[in-house]
C-alpha cells in the first residue's frame, strides 16, 4: 500500500522553457536507466528475496525512486510548458510533438519508448544485487551527462540532488550483497541459489 | 561484516558518524558527509531552486523529511545502529511538531482540495 503526499522530495522551479533538454532529460523518465525502470526493477525483485532484510531495502528504495520519477516528469513537464508550434519546430521537438503533444509520456531520449526489458528480475540474491550496483551507476552516469550539457541552474540544481541519491543507494545495495553473502558460503557463492535452493537457506 | 573474497563485489559497511544539518543535507542530496561525492562539471555550490523556496515551515518539513529518508534507507542495513535509531526518532518528533505547523497539503485532512492548492508539478509546495 502507498500513499501520496503533496510534495516533491526535492522541489523543481523553472522559469526558462527548453524543449532541447526536456528531450533528454525524458530519458531518465523512460529510458535504460531512468527512474522508472529502477522503480521497476526494485519493487519487482523484493519479492523472491530470501532475507527480510533485503527485501525491505528494495522496498524502500523502490519507493524513493517514484518520487525520483515525479521530480523527472516536473522537471520535463515545466520545461515544455506553454510551448508554440514555432519553439516545437525550433527546438527540434517536433518528432515528440507529433505523438504526444505537450504530454509527457516514457521514452528514452532517442526515442524508444519505456519496455521491461530495461531492467531484470532474475530471481537470484547475488545476479538482482550486482544489477541494481550497476543500475544505480548508469543512472549516475546519465545524471553526469546531463550535467555536461544543461547549463540552466534552475535545472541543474534538482539533477545534481537526483544524481547524490544514486551514490548513496550504491552502497545501500552494496551494503546488501554484503549481508547476502554473510549468509551464503564464503568457500562458494555460488554452489546454490538462496532465492530458489530454499533447503540450503539460512536466516539469521 | 565485509567478505572480501574473488569473484564477488565487496563494499564496506558504513560506520554512523557526523551527519549534515537538515537543510544542507536536502543541498547536498545525503546526509551523510562521507557518501557526497560531487561531480567536476557541478562545482557550483548554491542551489537556486532551494534558495528560491526560501525557509518557511514547508521547506523545513521536507528538509526533516529527506533526513528521514535517508536515515531509514541506512537503518534497513545497520538496524541495530543505536546512534542512527536515536536521529531517526529525533526527526520523526520534528517532523509531528512541523506538520502541526505547516498546516500543508502532506496533512490528509485537506488533501482533496485539489483546487485550493498549487499541484507540486507546477512548482507548489503542499
Amino acid at each position: 500500500m502507498w500513499s501520496y503526499e503533496q510534495r516533491l522530495q526535492y522541489p523543481v522551479k523553472i522559469s526558462k522553457t527548453c524543449p532541447k533538454t526536456a528531450q533528454f532529460i525524458m530519458s531518465q523518465y523512460g529510458g535504460p536507466d531512468g527512474e522508472m525502470a529502477a522503480s521497476m526493477r526494485y519493487l519487482s525483485q523484493r519479492y523472491t528475496m530470501p532475507y527480510k532484510q533485503v527485501g525491505g531495502l528494495l522496498t524502500d528504495i523502490g519507493t524513493e525512486e517514484l518520487a525520483h520519477m515525479e521530480i523527472i516528469c516536473a522537471i520535463v513537464y515545466q520545461l515544455t510548458r506553454n510551448l508554440t508550434p514555432e519553439e516545437v519546430k525550433a527546438a527540434g521537438f517536433d518528432a515528440y510533438y507529433i505523438d504526444h503533444t505537450a504530454g509527457i509520456w516514457p521514452t528514452a531520449a532517442a526515442g524508444v519508448p519505456f519496455n521491461a526489458c530495461e531492467f531484470q528480475s532474475k530471481g537470484d540474491a547475488v545476479t538482482d544485487l550486482v544489477e541494481d550496483m550497476a543500475a544505480e551507476q548508469k543512472a549516475r552516469s546519465t545524471y553526469d551527462n546531463i550535467l555536461r550539457m544543461v547549463t540552466d541552474p534552475e535545472v541543474r540544481d534538482p539533477i545534481k540532488f537526483l544524481r547524490a541519491r544514486e551514490v548513496v543507494h550504491f552502497q545501500r545495495f552494496g551494503e546488501a550483497l554484503e549481508m547476502t553473502k554473510d549468509r551464503l558460503n564464503g568457500q562458494n557463492y555460488y554452489f546454490f541459489n538462496p532465492e530458489f535452493d530454499k533447503q540450503f537457506c539460512k536466516q539469521k | 561484516m565485509e567478505h572480501q573474497n574473488l569473484a564477488i563485489p565487496s563494499v564496506p559497511m558504513q560506520e554512523w558518524k557526523d551527519t549534515y544539518a537538515p537543510e544542507k543535507a536536502l543541498a547536498e542530496g545525503t546526509i551523510f558527509p562521507e557518501l557526497n561525492k560531487p561531480f567536476f562539471m557541478a562545482p557550483e555550490d548554491s542551489n537556486p531552486v532551494l534558495a528560491k523556496m526560501g525557509d518557511d515551515p514547508h521547506m523545513r518539513f521536507s528538509q526533516v523529511c529527506f533526513a528521514l529518508d535517508d536515515a531509514l534507507l541506512y537503518l534497513d542495513t545497520h538496524p541495530d545502529d543505536v546512534r542512527a535509531k536515536e536521529f531517526y526518532e529525533t526527526c520523526l518528533q520534528r517532523k509531528k511538531e512541523l506538520l502541526g505547523e505547516a498546516k500543508c497539503g502532506c496533512d490528509c485532512a485537506t488533501h482533496y482540495q485539489w483546487e485550493k492548492k498549487p499541484l507540486v508539478w507546477e512548482g507548489g509546495h503542499c
